[in-house]
């Protein structure tokens, strides 16, 4: 769609909704669907989406910054610091996601963050767990960049922070999007292993029943079974259709920090 | 301009510069050269604190930059560096690569540095590439660009770190003709490079480096000519003909 006189604003108007249409629309055809084959639980399907995407939301994020800095850190070469890290990220990759998720049910009621906490356990648990493969996805990034980019960025005078903020970050992320959407997609499906948290179980409180949990309560409280596929199937739709908008946003940022004539391949 | 006091540098056991002392006056062209592994990159390095010498001194303009450990960036800005390798930042258009400095270090306004940044590509001839990326020009016109990032930071003196010899070399000239340009108008230079005809019409004085130190200095007509040394001589006559 090309409008003939579009303004610079409305450009980015049109490049935002080409982006994520695809997403909105899976999203919207989910939710009509659900309204449709469930009316009666409409809210509660809407509250497991947002749970769902607040769980992802909080985790992801965790993992980034934790990612972030570990990838720096390993890429430092500095021995003392890139050692004590690799142990994080090889512990917590040879780790299934759900034994982690599990010991962080056990364990973090012990240390004083009650059931009303629930939340925050999986997102310690997702989040911590997520940072090693982003680690990884930095570490990438990082090592991709010559040391000649370094050298120039401090002889035209830049300090540490100015050359890691003008001139190393933005080339990190041409490259380390892709994969961090590749984990970040992941971790919005692994949001589902957090059904085992007992506090969205035993709360009883809509607001914090991520969306697999609202999913297979629907499925316990019919006895036809031929709604029980259609009742996954819409969990189903509902988390492509998230997917799909992280997706977008990454294609968004690709697309920002794209640089002309590099690369043998233009996507 | 600059004076290099003894300097010396190991990486690990290796001694690669053995107390190297010279001086620059202001507006003069040394060029270094010497087999490769001699030390020239490392000693230009050394010049602007890329490279940290552990021993001696360097002086620009009178101020001595080694020791320094607050505001190196400051110091290190007074001096521009051209790599073998141009390290233009990929990801900044050709003018982008020559007002960065001048925006995020020197803190001028984006107009005032567009308008700088324009005048320098216009000098290095290649104002009509402003809009262009690093990876849509060609290594002389990279090479062009770096020149004019060096210079955006009104530098005392530029170090030139072999700045041809990753080129091809029907692109050589252009670079060569820029550099020339910048030494006729009085700039202070440091220059590693074996381009005979540059360093036999520009070059003030020559500095042959080998195994770490200099083994001998003179005008271009006395290292070339009558060298002292037979290494000087086995090398002179290697890249002469």
């Amino acid at each position: 769609m090309r409008l003939p006189q579009a303004g610079p604003r409305a450009q980015v108007a049109l490049r935002v909704l080409r982006t994520f249409a695809p997403g909105l629309i899976v999203l919207a055809g989910a939710f009509v669907a659900i309204a449709i084959l469930f009316p009666l639980s409409v809210a509660f399907w809407s509250a497991g989406a947002a749970n769902t995407f607040i769980l992802f939301l909080g985790s992801s994020s965790l993992g980034l910054l934790i990612g972030f800095f570990v990838g720096w850190g390993r890429s430092s070469g500095i021995r003392w610091v890139s050692w004590p890290l690799l142990a994080y990220v090889e512990g917590f990759r040879g780790i299934p996601r759900i034994v982690i998720v599990l010991t962080a049910v056990v364990f973090f009621p012990r240390i004083g963050l009650g059931i009303e906490w629930a939340v925050l356990w999986g997102i310690l648990a997702l989040g911590v767990s997520s940072g090693a493969y982003q680690a990884e996805v930095f570490r990438a990034g990082f090592q991709s960049i010559p040391r000649g980019q370094i050298e120039a960025a401090v002889s035209v005078g830049m300090n540490r922070w100015r050359s890691m903020r003008y001139v190393i970050l933005p080339q990190v992320m041409r490259t380390v999007l892709p994969p961090l959407g590749n984990e970040w997609i992941v971790v919005l499906k692994d949001t589902s292993l957090l059904i085992v948290l007992p506090g969205f179980a035993r709360l009883r409180i809509p607001d914090v029943i991520e969306l697999t949990k609202v999913a297979q309560t629907l499925q316990g409280n019919t006895f036809d079974i031929t709604q029980w596929p259609i009742i996954f199937a819409a969990a189903a739709a509902v988390y492509l259709a998230m997917t799909l908008l992280i997706s977008g946003l990454i294609r968004f940022a690709e697309n920002r920090y794209k640089v002309p004539g590099l690369g043998v391949m233009q996507a | 301009m600059i004076e290099v006091r003894d300097v010396h540098k190991w990486f690990g056991d290796l001694h690669v510069i053995k107390g190297v002392s010279f001086t620059v006056e202001k507006g003069q062209v040394v060029v270094i050269i010497g087999p490769s592994g001699s030390g020239k990159s490392t000693l230009l390095r050394c010049i602007n604190r890329l490279v940290e010498p552990d021993q001696g001194q360097v002086f620009v303009d009178g101020v001595e930059i080694t020791g320094v450990r607050k505001g190196v960036e400051k110091l290190r800005s007074q001096v521009g560096m051209v790599f073998q390798n141009f390290n233009l930042f990929t990801h900044l258009t050709a003018l982008d690569n020559v007002c960065l400095g001048l925006t995020k270090v020197k803190g001028v306004s984006a107009s005032r540095a567009r308008e700088r940044g324009n005048a320098l590509l216009e000098k290095v001839g290649l104002r009509d590439r402003a809009g262009h990326y690093p990876a849509q020009l060609s290594g002389g016109q990279q090479q062009r660009v770096a020149i004019a990032r060096a210079l955006a930071m009104d530098p005392k003196a530029v170090l030139f770190d072999e700045p041809t010899s990753a080129l091809d070399p029907e692109l050589i000239g252009e670079v060569l003709d820029v550099m020339t340009k910048l030494a006729l108008e009085g700039m202070t230079m440091v220059v590693v490079s074996h381009e005979m005809g540059f360093v036999r019409s520009v070059a003030n004085r020559v500095l042959f480096m080998a195994d770490g130190a200099v083994l001998e200095e003179g005008t271009p007509e006395e290292v070339f000519r009558s060298p002292k040394h037979d290494r000087t001589r086995e090398f002179t006559s290697r890249i002469l003909t």
